[in-house]
C-alpha cells in the first residue's frame, strides 16, 4: 500500500506545501493547531513525517545554525514528486467521488 | 524580555533525552521543543510549560519518529556501535608499543601486579574449591541434611548434627522422604597389623542408606549388603592400600583396637572433595552391639546429646524442605518438655549450602563463609596497593603521554574512546601479570596450604579449567580498577592544553591524588609491621608467661586405662624420675571442664571449672598453697575435700584464704570441704581471664600421669620410659612435654604470625617498587633542574636531599598516620581477645619506623643520588 496516504498524512503534506520554504517541525505543528483548530502532539507530528519519509513523499534539510533555539539547527522539510503525485492522485479520487455522488452534496437546503 | 530569556527548559529531560537519541540526530528535535516550550511560556506560566516539556520528551521517545531516526543514523559516526573490532585492534597495538616504550614502568608494573593479584588467586582457588564440593554427587539437588538449632536462654547454637533417634521416626512420620542415612561421627579406629604396628584410620559409623543417598561408588562389594550386618566395615581405595598395599581386600578381617573384629565388604572408590571425610565406614548397626557389650558409651537412644548423630535425607523431587523440617520440630518438641528455658528445633539444610555455613560440629570439613570473606579482605588489601602503583605511575608518565590523547581528541576521538582504550592498556597490562601471578601461586600454593591447619585436606587449589576462567575474570576486573581512574583522568584532559608547547601546567600532574596513594600504601605497609611486631610480642609473652606452675621438664603420660599405682611404682624406679603426680587434665589448653557448684547459703549457683588430681600434683607442678594442705595422701573412697583458687576462695565470699578453710560447698549431690587454697594460676590459656576454680580428688578421673624429670638425656630417659610402659600395658606409650603442650596451644597465633608477615612482606615489596617508580620518574623529569642547580654549585648532597624531600615527608605522613590506627585496632579489637596481653610498647613501634625508613631511604637514595650524579653537561647540552 505505498501510495495510500492517510488523512493526517494528507494535511501534514498540504500544511508543509503551504509553508514553502518555512516549513520544519514548530511552524507546521502551529499551522495545522491554526488551520484544523486541533492541538497535536510533536511526537505524534514527527512520527508523521517519518512515515511520510519513508514512502518518499518528503525530504528534509538542515538549515544554517542561527542564533536562536540555542543555535540549534531546524530540519526544512519539501515535497518530493512522489508527494505531490500523491496529492494528486487523492484529489482526483475525491473529485472523482464527489463527482459521481448521487446525493446532492449541496449543503444549501 | 531578559527575565524571560533566563527561563530555560528542564535539564534533565532535555539530557534524558539527547542521550536516548544520541545528540546528533535530535538536533532538530531538541530546537523544537525548546522553540515550543519558549512559545509556552508567553500563553503560560513556567511550570505547566516544564510540565508540558516533559510530557513532549515522552511522547517522543516513544514516538515512531525518534525510533526511525536512531535506525536510520545506526552505522554513522556517534552511536553506541561504533566501538568496532578495527578500533580494538588498534588499541592493543598501541597498548603494546606504549607497554613496550616504557620498559621499566611496565615491568615494575607486572611485578606489582602479578604480586598483588597472588593472593586474590589463593582467595578465587579456595572460593572455586568451596563452591564444587560435593559437586559429583548425582542427587545433590535432593540431598538435605537436618540440623538441630538450641536455644537455652544464654545463646543460640546450630549444631550440624542431630539426635540419633530422630531419623528412625522421621522415617515413620514424615512423608516424601525417600531414604534416609544416619550418620555417627568419632568412628576412628585403630587397626591392629601386628603385635606393635597400629594404624589410625578416620571414618563414621553410617547405615545402608549412607551408599544409597550419596554418589560413593563402591569398587568391590554389594552396596546393599555392605552395610547391612554388625561389624562391616568398608575401606576407601588408598586406605586399603594403606594396610594391605593392595585393594582386593574384600572378606579379608580387621582387628580394631578395644572394639572387636570387622569385616571388610566393601573397597570405595577414592572421591572427590566432599563435605564428608572419611577412610572407612563401619555397619551403623555397629554401634548398638558395641554397646549392649559396653564397649562405648549409650547415645543410640538418647534424645539429649545432639553432637554425634547426623540425619541426611534423600527427598521426593518435589517435595518442600519445610514440610519435612515441621515434622522433625513436632517430634523434637515431644522429647524436651520439661525444661522451659531450652528450645530446641530443626531445620533442612540443602548439601550444596553446607560448606558455606558455619555450623558448630560439623562432621567432616568445614570452611565457612566467615573465614573466606576475611580471605578476600585480605587479598584485597594486598591486591589495592598494586593497584595504586598502577595509576600512581601512569599519571606521572601522563605528560608523555598527554600529547598522544591532545591529538587523538583533535582527530575526532571522544572522551569514551580514550577511556576505552586506556582501560584497555590496564586490562592487557593485567593478563600479561596473570601470567606471572599464576605463576606466584603454584610457588606460594604448598606453603599457604600448611599455613591453615588441615589445608591439605579442605583445599585443592588445583588450576582447573573454572578456577583458570575466574582468574581471567579477575584480571579483567583488576585491570579495570587500576585503569578506571587514570582512564577517566586522560578521557578528560583538555586537547588545547596539550597540545600547546608549555604543557607544564599544574593541573596535569594531579599531585594530590599522587600524593595520597603514596600515603595509603606506606600507611597499609606500617600497619603490616606494625602488626608483626605486635603479633611477635605477644608469641614470647605468651612463652615466657609465668602461669603460676611449673611447665619445664614435666611429662604427661597418657594412663590409657593403665593400673595408675603400678604405673607409678614402676616409673618411680627409673632414677632420674624426681616424683610422680596424677591428673584428669592438663592445665593451660582449653580443653578444662566446669561443673555448677551451689553455696552453702546462698541459693544461687556458680560455674566452677575443676581438675581432678591426687595429693601429690600441687607439690609437683609446683603451684603455690598459700593457706591449708594438699590432698591427705590416702584418701577415702568417698570424695571430701576441695582445694580452691583465690578466685573461687573471692567469689563464694569466704573473706581471707584462711577463712576460706573447712568452708563447704554442693556439688552434685555431694558436699565438699575446702581444706587448701591455692594462689591463683592460669589454667586456661592466656586469651582467658583467671576465674573460680577448684581441685577434686577422685581416682576415677585420672587421664595423665605427671613425670617431673631430672635428667641430662632426655631421649635416652625416654626409651627407659617406654620399655617400662611396654611391660605393663600393650597400649602405645604416648607422652608430651608440658611446655611443648603450652606451645602447641599457641599454634593459632603462629599461624597468624606467618600470614600476617607474608602478606605484609608483599603488600611492602608492591609498595616499595612503586615508590621506586615514582621516584625515577620524578627525578627524570627534573633532570635539568638539577643540572642548573649543579651549575649553580649545588654538591651531590644537596642535590638528592632536594629530590627526596617530598618523598619522605609522605612516608612520615603515612606514619604517624598508621601508627595510632594499628595501635587501636590491635588494642582495641584483636589484643581484647586476650586477657593476659604484652602491652603494645614504645621499642615495637620505633623499630617499625626505623624498618620502614630504611627501606624508604635505600630506594630513594639510589635514584636521587644516580639523579644528582649526572653531569650538568649531559642534560643541559640541548639547551
Amino acid at each position: 500500500m505505498k501510495g495510500y496516504l492517510g488523512e493526517f498524512e494528507e494535511l501534514v503534506l498540504l500544511t508543509v506545501a503551504v509553508l514553502g520554504d518555512d516549513a520544519y517541525g514548530v511552524s507546521i505543528k502551529e499551522e495545522i493547531e491554526r488551520r484544523a483548530d486541533r492541538s497535536i502532539s510533536i511526537g505524534a507530528l514527527h512520527s508523521t513525517i517519518a512515515r511520510l519519509e519513508e514512502k518518499g513523499f518528503l525530504k528534509s534539510y538542515l538549515g544554517g545554525a542561527t542564533q536562536e533555539r540555542g543555535g540549534r539547527r531546524k530540519r526544512y522539510f519539501q515535497l518530493t514528486y512522489g508527494g505531490k503525485s500523491a496529492l494528486h492522485d487523492i484529489r482526483n479520487l475525491r473529485n472523482d467521488l464527489w463527482k459521481k455522488s448521487k446525493v446532492n452534496l449541496a449543503l444549501d437546503l | 524580555m531578559s527575565d524571560k530569556k533566563r527561563i530555560n527548559p528542564p535539564k534533565w529531560p532535555k539530557r534524558l533525552f539527547e542521550w536516548f537519541c544520541n545528540e546528533a540526530v535530535a538536533e532538530d528535535l531538541t530546537g523544537d521543543m525548546d522553540e515550543i516550550f519558549h512559545n509556552n511560556l508567553k500563553k503560560m506560566s513556567p511550570i505547566r510549560a516544564s510540565l508540558k516539556y516533559c510530557l513532549q520528551v515522552l511522547v517522543l521517545i516513544i514516538s515512531y519518529g525518534v525510533k526511525t531516526r536512531k535506525g536510520k543514523y545506526k552505522h554513522q559516526h556517534g552511536s553506541a556501535s561504533y566501538y568496532s573490532l578495527a578500533m580494538y585492534n588498534s588499541y592493543s597495538k598501541i597498548a603494546f608499543r606504549s607497554l613496550a616504550k616504557q620498559k621499566t614502568f611496565s615491568l615494575i608494573n607486572i611485578i606489582c601486579l602479578s604480586v598483588g593479584m597472588s593472593i586474590g588467586l589463593l582467595a578465587l582457588a579456595a572460593y572455586v574449591d568451596v563452591s564444587t564440593v560435593d559437586n559429583f554427587q548425582a542427587n545433590a539437588s535432593k540431598i538435605f541434611r537436618v540440623t538441630t538449632q538450641v536455644d537455652d536462654a544464654n545463646e543460640k547454637i546450630t549444631y550440624a548434627s542431630s539426635s540419633a533417634p530422630l531419623g528412625e521416626r522421621l522415617k515413620q512420620e514424615a512423608t516424601g522422604i525417600e531414604e534416609i542415612a544416619q550418620i555417627a561421627s568419632g568412628f576412628n579406629p585403630e587397626i591392629i597389623q601386628s603385635a606393635n604396628t597400629v594404624i589410625p584410620l578416620e571414618g563414621y559409623y553410617a547405615d545402608p542408606g549412607f551408599l544409597k543417598i550419596f554418589s560413593f561408588q563402591l569398587l568391590e562389594g554389594n552396596p546393599k549388603q555392605a552395610l547391612a550386618k554388625p561389624f562391616s566395615i568398608i575401606l576407601t581405595q588408598s586406605a586399603a592400600k594403606k594396610l594391605f598395599h593392595e585393594s582386593h581386600v574384600v572378606g579379608k578381617i580387621l582387628e580394631v583396637k578395644g572394639l572387636g573384629n570387622f569385616e571388610i565388604t566393601g573397597i570405595v572408590q577414592d572421591y572427590p572433595r566432599s563435605h564428608l571425610y572419611f577412610e572407612v565406614i563401619a555397619s551403623y548397626n555397629t554401634i548398638a552391639s558395641l554397646e549392649q557389650q559396653q564397649k562405648i558409651q549409650r547415645t543410640l537412644h538418647n534424645w539429649g546429646p545432639v553432637t554425634n548423630f547426623y540425619t541426611y535425607l534423600l527427598l521426593n523431587e518435589n517435595k518442600e524442605e519445610e514440610d519435612v523440617a515441621a515434622v522433625a520440630d513436632k517430634i523434637i518438641n515431644t522429647q524436651f518438655t520439661n525444661d522451659q528455658k531450652l528450645k530446641v528445633s530443626h531445620k533442612i539444610q540443602a548439601i550444596k549450602d553446607i560448606p558455606m555455613s558455619d555450623l558448630n560440629n560439623e562432621i567432616g570439613l568445614s570452611w565457612g563463609y566467615v573465614s573466606l570473606a576475611v580471605f578476600f579482605f585480605l587479598a584485597l588489601l594486598v591486591l589495592l596497593p598494586a593497584c595504586f602503583n598502577y595509576t600512581n605511575i601512569a599519571i606521572a608518565r601522563a605528560l608523555k603521554r598527554a600529547k598522544e590523547i591532545g591529538l587523538r581528541k583533535v582527530s575526532g576521538g571522544e572522551s569514551r574512546h580514550i577511556f576505552m582504550q586506556m582501560v584497555m592498556e590496564t586490562v592487557i597490562l593485567s593478563i600479561i601479570s596473570l601470567i606471572g601471578s599464576i605463576f606466584i601461586f603454584m610457588a606460594i600454593r604448598e606453603s599457604f596450604l600448611d599455613m591453615i591447619v588441615g589445608g591439605a585436606r579442605t583445599f585443592d587449589l588445583e588450576l582447573t579449567p573454572l578456577t583458570i576462567f575466574a582468574f581471567f575474570l579477575f584480571a579483567i576486573f583488576t585491570g579495570v580498577m587500576a585503569g578506571a581512574f587514570p582512564a577517566v583522568y586522560f578521557s578528560k584532559l583538555n586537547p588545547i592544553e596539550t597540545l600547546r608547547n608549555s604543557s607544564q601546567s599544574g593541573k596535569l600532574s594531579k599531585i594530590s591524588i599522587r600524593k595520597g596513594l603514596i600515603v595509603a600504601q606506606f600507611a597499609l605497609s606500617m600497619i603490616f609491621i606494625l602488626g608483626v611486631a605486635i603479633l611477635v610480642k605477644q608469641y614470647r609473652y605468651a612463652l615466657n608467661y609465668d602461669l603460676g606452675f611449673q611447665k619445664e621438664n614435666i611429662l604427661d603420660i597418657s594412663l590409657k586405662g593403665v593400673n595408675e599405682k603400678i604405673l607409678i611404682t614402676t616409673l618411680e624406679r627409673i632414677p632420674e624420675v624426681t616424683s610422680v603426680s596424677l591428673s584428669s587434665s592438663i592445665p593451660g589448653n582449653w580443653l578444662a571442664s566446669s561443673v555448677m557448684v551451689k553455696h552453702q547459703e546462698k541459693h544461687d549457683s556458680l560455674e566452677v571449672y575443676q581438675m581432678f588430681v591426687d595429693h601429690n600434683y600441687i607439690n609437683n607442678l609446683e603451684i603455690k598453697l598459700i593457706a591449708g594442705t594438699s590432698f591427705p595422701e590416702n584418701a577415702s573412697e568417698f570424695e571430701e575435700y576441695i582445694i580452691v583458687n583465690e578466685t573461687f576462695a573471692k567469689k563464694f565470699g569466704f573473706g581471707s584464704p584462711f577463712d576460706a578453710l573447712s568452708k563447704s560447698v554442693v556439688v552434685g549431690n555431694k558436699e565438699l570441704r575446702v581444706i587448701g587454697v591455692v594462689k591463683d594460676f592460669n589454667f586456661m590459656p592466656l586469651q582467658e581471664a583467671i576465674s573460680s576454680f577448684f581441685f577434686r580428688m577422685d581416682p576415677s578421673k585420672f587421664n595423665f600421669a605427671n613425670v617431673k624429670l631430672k635428667s641430662q638425656d632426655i631421649r635416652q630417659t625416654l626409651s627407659k620410659m617406654e620399655s617400662s610402659w611396654n611391660k605393663i600395658s600393650d597400649q602405645k606409650f604416648e607422652a608430651r612435654f608440658l611446655d611443648d603442650e603450652l606451645e602447641a596451644s599457641l599454634i593459632s597465633f603462629k599461624s597468624m604470625v606467618k600470614i600476617f608477615g607474608f602478606l605484609g612482606a608483599i603488600a611492602i615489596v608492591i609498595s616499595c617498587l612503586g615508590l621506586l617508580a615514582v621516584v625515577i620518574s620524578s627525578a627524570e623529569s627534573r633532570m635539568r633542574e638539577m643540572g642548573i642547580r649543579k651549575v649553580f654549585g649545588a654538591s651531590v648532597v644537596n642535590l638528592a636531599i632536594n629530590l627526596s624531600k617530598t618523598f619522605v615527608k609522605l612516608i612520615a605522613v603515612a606514619v604517624v598516620i598508621a601508627t595510632p590506627v594499628t595501635y587501636f585496632l590491635f588494642d582495641q579489637f584483636f589484643l581484647r581477645m586476650i586477657f593476659y596481653r604484652a602491652s603494645i610498647g614504645f621499642m615495637e613501634i620505633a623499630l617499625s619506623i626505623v624498618l620502614l625508613f630504611t627501606l624508604v631511604f635505600i630506594i630513594i637514595g639510589s635514584q636521587t643520588l644516580k639523579v644528582a650524579r649526572i653531569n650538568p653537561v649531559e642534560t643541559l647540552k640541548y639547551e
